[in-house]
């Protein structure tokens, strides 16, 4: 197996891992079709005054943006394998 | 006898309608951190939802002549927050609300009209100006003023500690180009009407 066929290998099953493991993680992560957020707000009661009040904690919800951008990578990742695969079986022909 | 009684009970009953009559000073900066205002624009992706709990200010009020009601509440801009931390600093930006030159949002009454009282509870329209990257509005919306005596202590968790309560809420819109946030500019992005709730309460400590 030629240089070109093995990082093409190389780069197919990065890409495939970083497809699978951003939407795993993504979905274990709530499937937030939202913005990606580093804080996660609740709503409480104040006791006395009846009044509404925000709770706000650290919490990170990777968004579709950071969804997105790990399956762009993931794309080109497997389109640069795709070429560098093309380029390797011309070579052995 | 009965006339030096009648007048007597008279006097009484005057003295303590003046006592009742004066007006108190709340305080809204609230040592808990309940105190906070929600906003919410529309945006194509989903809508931008914030708080801001940097609330201070002080509010007249006199429970025998809700009317009368006076003043001027406080957010400071750099309390503003979204959950994710791009768009917060885009918010705060000097693009948008440019926190670093006007660090602080304001709100001051000057009159309350359709004033109806029920027990504890008057509702209201407040009219007064609101301040938003230096540009002053008139701005009318509806209150609602609660009145809760005596509660001080029993809020802060010290029973020796008295004072009143008063809450008020109100719910009211402005458009973002009015007051010179990125003028009819990313509308296609984020919405120009602001929704803004105000949960706050005000604290009249007695000596």
């Amino acid at each position: 197996m030629t240089t070109t066929s093995n990082t093409a290998k190389v780069l197919r099953w990065t890409a495939l891992l970083l497809l699978l493991g951003s939407l795993g993680a993504w979905g274990l992560g709530g499937a937030n079709r939202g913005w990606t957020r580093t804080e996660s707000t609740t709503i409480a009661r104040d006791e006395i005054t009846g009044l509404d009040y925000p709770v706000t904690t650290r919490a990170f919800q990777p968004g579709v943006d950071l969804l997105g951008a790990a399956l762009g990578l993931a794309a080109v990742l497997g389109a640069v394998s795709w070429k560098l695969s093309r380029k390797a079986a011309a070579q052995a022909t | 006898m009965k006339l030096v009684t009648q007048l007597l009970a008279s006097a009484a009953l005057l003295s303590s309608a003046v006592a009742f009559a004066a007006p108190l000073s709340f305080d809204f900066k609230d040592p808990k951190g309940v105190n906070n205002v929600l906003f919410n624009l529309d945006a194509p992706l989903e809508a931008i939802s914030g708080t801001g709990t940097g609330i201070a200010g002080t509010v007249s009020f006199d429970p025998a002549n809700p009317a009368a009601t006076t003043g001027r509440i406080t957010l400071a801009t750099s309390s503003l927050t979204v959950g994710n931390p791009m768009m917060k600093d885009h918010l705060q930006g000097k693009m948008w609300l440019d926190v670093a030159t006007h660090p602080e949002i304001s709100f001051e009454a000057t009159a309350l009209s359709n004033v109806k009282t029920v027990g504890d509870k008057t509702t209201a329209t407040v009219t007064g100006k609101l301040t938003i990257k230096g540009v002053t509005k008139e701005l009318s919306a509806p209150v609602s003023l609660t009145y809760l005596p005596g509660k001080l202590g029993a809020r802060m968790g010290k029973a020796d500690l008295k004072g009143d309560l008063l809450v008020l809420r109100t719910q009211f819109s402005v458009n973002r180009s009015e007051f010179g946030i990125m003028p009819g500019k990313n509308t296609e992005k984020v919405s120009e009407t602001i929704d803004l709730t105000l949960n706050l309460a005000g604290a009249a400590a007695q000596n």
